[in-house]
């Protein structure tokens, strides 16, 4: 039988291979919007490559994330360490699921506009950063080192809101992203 | 010519990567297997033969249900970058269930104050020697083989090694033998700067003295207190910064005096007390703020771009309406005058209308 750890090990890798692969894309996706270079082809490659390897790691990140917590010494969050890798994770998760939606339903009309196509890029880059920082916790937790340790991140303050705020957030999140979700597959919906 | 410097620099980056350390820095303790699931080395089957001298050894007699050091002697090794070694005690050589507790071993106490199996120490010189020990309580009458297996690194290629076997016959506790409960695990752990009191569980014992001692550090001797028949009490002074603590029990009775191995107690950072749910909702919040954050921008910079288009579409038109003429004039009671076409009403129809006047 597969241990918590191994499983971990192992869903983490695919999660930080993909999202590493997306940030790549997103990167060059960026560099395109500012005008530093022009390649339809490279448009083409990276905005497909970007998108599907992001979802690929979105697979992977529930399962990263539960067999996290369950191999954690004690089975819950009991190291700021893993606390800012559970709020880390779920900020990656957040914007890439919004980066995928929008693709989804905006499709091409993204490049047609350089503020979205900047912002795509832009929230994509955003999520594997976010990802990879979280990954880098996880190496702090487990061997007390890390390849971001030059940063000196503050790994081992937490900021922790009263529940009550984060139930306002969470709700008033809701609420604004259905109309959000609303807005945007209206204007997709729209013919040209 | 771009397309060959691509393929070269990803061949040399590739080539950069040790397949073989996976782990370099280590996987930290753990309960493993030999092979640790491939997760230490990567692929087991690219390790070399590490050069070390591995030996086993045990500390006195091994009674039932009766804490006894085991100790691990190692030398001879050749260190990779991060001079971290593993090494594993196990009781088979087979690959899997071949933890201490496989084997009906319990595993008290480590060298780094967890209760593992695998632990990894650091190294600092070629060729020095070290000496680590486990304290573990048989929990059946059988005899058991040891093995101690190491994995270090070195000149970029992963190392493996294991011992030849300690054969360790358990024997069944003497009448009247001065001991510790069968029952008792002592403390491991503890916070920082906290005082501990340490309870202690014997059997047939009618004095006992402890001795305690920092990691390599001369030790000092205090008398336990008597709480309630078998059960004792010391105390343990707090510690300031991560350490670990050494302490053994010195018992007497009718039987020989009997002296425990070392057990160890660390000293660590309070473990957080946080309300889970709290964290939980905190993250499902952030999630939704930055999912809605961009989706709302995006709808927001799309439907700017909608209605700018739209706006385009408009004025293209103007010049339209500007070349399609005036607005057709409203038709006469009588309706259409005779002769008359529509096209020549919606030109000159408003003329007719002014003549009418």
């Amino acid at each position: 039988m597969i241990s918590s750890a191994t499983f971990h090990v192992i869903t983490t890798e695919l999660v930080v291979g993909s999202f590493a692969m997306a940030g790549i894309c997103f990167l060059v996706l960026a560099i395109q919007s500012f005008g530093v270079f022009e390649s339809e082809k490279a448009t083409i490659v990276t905005d497909y490559a970007g998108h599907f390897a992001l979802g690929f790691g979105l697979l992977a990140t529930p399962f990263a994330i539960f067999t996290g917590i369950s191999s954690s010494p004690t089975s819950d969050l009991s190291s700021p360490l893993l606390v800012n890798k559970m709020f880390l994770s779920m900020i990656a998760t957040g914007l890439a699921v919004a980066v995928l939606f929008t693709r989804t339903k905006a499709g091409n009309q993204l490049s047609a506009s350089k503020p979205s196509s900047l912002i795509q890029s832009a929230a994509g880059l955003a999520a594997s950063g976010f990802m990879l920082m979280t990954a880098s916790i996880g190496g702090k937790f487990s061997r007390g080192e890390s390849v971001l340790d030059f940063l000196n991140l503050p790994y081992d303050t937490i900021f922790l809101m009263p529940t009550w705020v984060s139930a306002i957030i969470l709700v008033a999140g809701v609420l604004s992203a259905i109309v959000a979700v609303i807005n945007l597959t209206k204007s997709s919906a729209i013919e040209h | 010519m771009n397309k060959i410097t691509i393929v070269l620099s990803l061949v040399i980056l590739l080539s950069l990567t040790s397949l073989g350390g996976a782990n370099p820095g280590g996987v930290g303790d753990g309960d493993f297997d030999m092979q640790c699931g491939g997760a230490c080395h990567g692929d087991a089957s690219q390790n070399q033969t590490s050069p070390a001298l591995l030996e086993l050894s045990l500390d006195g007699d091994a009674y039932f249900g009766l804490p006894v050091s085991i100790t691990a002697s190692v030398s001879g090794i050749q260190f990779s970058s991060s001079d971290a070694i593993g090494l594993f005690l196990l009781t088979d050589v087979t690959g899997h269930s071949d933890l201490p507790e496989d084997g009906g071993w319990e595993v008290i106490s480590d060298v780094n104050g967890g209760d593992n199996n695998y632990v990894e120490i650091e190294g600092s010189s070629f060729d020095e020697a070290y000496t680590i020990s486990w304290t573990l309580k048989p929990t059946v009458l059988e005899s058991t083989t040891f093995y101690l297996s190491i994995h270090h690194g070195g000149q970029n290629t992963p190392y493996f090694a294991i011992s030849s076997g300690l054969n360790i016959d358990v024997l069944p506790v003497p009448d009247n033998l001065p001991r510790l409960s069968s029952e008792y695990s002592p403390i491991i752990s503890r916070d920082l700067g906290q005082q501990t009191t340490m309870p202690v569980f014997t059997s047939d014992v009618d004095e006992l003295a402890i001795e305690w001692r920092l990691v390599d550090r001369p030790s000092n001797s205090i008398n336990a207190t008597l709480v309630d028949n078998n059960s004792w009490e010391f105390e343990l002074p707090p510690a300031l910064q991560p350490s670990i603590i050494e302490w053994r029990a010195v018992m007497d009775g009718d039987g020989p005096t009997q002296i425990t191995p070392w057990f160890r107690i660390a000293a660590q950072e309070p473990i957080l007390e946080v309300n889970q749910l709290q964290v939980y909702l905190q993250s499902l919040a952030f999630c939704i703020f930055f999912l809605t954050l961009i989706l709302t921008l995006q709808s927001r910079y799309l439907n700017n771009q909608e209605d700018l288009s739209m706006e385009i579409d408009h004025s293209s038109l103007v010049p339209q309406q500007e070349n399609s003429g005036v607005s057709t004039p409203p038709l006469p009671e009588g309706g259409l005058p005779d002769g008359w076409t529509m096209e020549q009403w919606k030109w000159y129809g408003h003329e007719y209308l002014e003549d009418l006047k």
